[in-house]
């Protein structure tokens, strides 16, 4: 009979364990036995060896699965908290702090422009494709995170909507400064942004367009300081 | 299509009325990508009523489709017109003497997000929307 415990096919892939083998290591001659009861022999020992083999496997791949879910942990932890709107902006937002959790949650809530359905009752059918909204995410984030970063300051979140052709805007009130900034859905094309302080708009204004190779506008950052909540 | 009626000259003091579809208003207010053109060539503009010949409710009802739900607003003509490049047709229709266009650039370049920044400052509400919009966590 083959050794089940050394070297067959499929237990190259388990970990080495040590198997002696329990049944047939005695000799039994048929004609030292009556037929019958030879028979009976065999089958019992077959069925411990069985009970042991099916034993084995069962602690073997349960080792398997104890190893697996030690080295995919973070894997497993992350889906385990996906549900959580805040965990769910983290796969987008890996750099977000705590206190930065507004902002999280109004991009969680900006999902829905995304690949909107088509209303027809709605005239304009304003919708952008994931990439632009994860481009304008990413530079929101990027902004959010620096002034957060550099003076302790959480901005406001902004209204993060579907703007014209397929690109997305955010924007910004904090009487009396706002600020819109307009990411296109081409990615060739930079983002552009306005904004002004409605006491003195003639004088005291910002614009321009975004450097595509940085993320981070310092006129932009600067006009997002004075929206922080006081 | 203006043969109809007489194209006439708009007063500063006048207001113009435009239909906000509900899937674009949160925290109640309009989003900037409603300010935008539509129509080709001459018809190029964005759409909205002349007070003269329309009252917001008459816009309101002016949508076509029956399931439309959102809200009007009115802007001031002097206030449109001091945007950059922003000019104010009367466009009439033949079943909408009120239709007026707002023509000029409104998007692509610094200078399309600044007209429409600009523009989320001369709004007011004549029909409130009652509730958030589609698009909107509370809906």
């Amino acid at each position: 009979m083959e050794d089940l415990g050394t070297n067959t096919g499929w237990s190259d892939c388990m970990p080495h364990r040590e198997v002696r083998p329990v049944g047939f290591a005695v000799s039994h001659l048929e004609e030292d036995w009556p037929k019958g009861l030879a028979k009976a022999q065999d089958i019992g020992r077959l069925a411990a060896e069985l009970a042991e083999l099916r034993e084995l496997v069962v602690e073997t791949f349960s080792d398997i699965r104890r190893t697996l879910s030690q080295r995919e942990q973070p894997r497993l932890r992350e889906r385990k908290t996906k549900r959580t709107s805040q965990a769910a902006s983290q796969r987008v937002l890996p750099f977000l702090p705590a206190e930065l959790a507004p902002i999280s949650e109004a991009i969680q809530r900006s999902k829905t422009i995304i690949n909107r359905p088509q209303d027809p009752s709605d005239e304009l059918g304003l919708t952008c494709s994931h990439e632009t909204w994860q481009r304008g995410i990413r530079i929101l984030t990027a902004h959010a995170f620096s002034v957060w970063q550099n003076a302790r300051v959480v901005i406001r979140p902004p209204v993060i909507s579907a703007g014209p052709d397929g690109s997305v805007d955010l924007y910004w009130t904090a009487e009396p400064y706002g600020l819109l900034l307009n990411v296109p859905a081409d990615p060739t094309q930079p983002a552009t942004y306005f904004g002004d302080d409605a006491t003195n708009p003639d004088s005291n204004r910002t614009s321009g367009k975004l450097n595509s190779s940085k993320l981070i506008n310092p006129g932009v950052l600067t006009w997002l300081a004075h929206t922080a909540e006081q | 299509m203006s043969e109809s009626w007489p194209i006439e000259q708009i007063p500063d003091a006048d207001l113009l009325f435009m239909r906000v579809h509900r899937n674009y208003i949160q925290n109640g207010q309009p989003i900037p990508g409603v300010f935008q053109n539509h129509g080709e060539g001459e018809q190029e503009g964005m759409s909205t009523d002349w007070s003269r010949h329309s009252t917001a409710e008459q816009t309101k009802l002016r949508a076509i489709n029956a399931a439309w739900r959102g809200g009007v607003i009115q802007m001031v003509v002097r206030d449109v017109r001091k945007i950059p490049r922003q000019t104010v047709q009367h466009a009439p229709l033949p079943d909408n003497r009120a239709h007026t266009n707002v023509k000029g650039p409104k998007k692509e370049s610094v200078e399309g997000t600044q007209v429409r920044y600009l523009f989320m400052g001369i709004w007011k509400w004549s029909i409130k929307f009652e509730g958030d919009g589609a698009a909107s966590p509370a809906a």
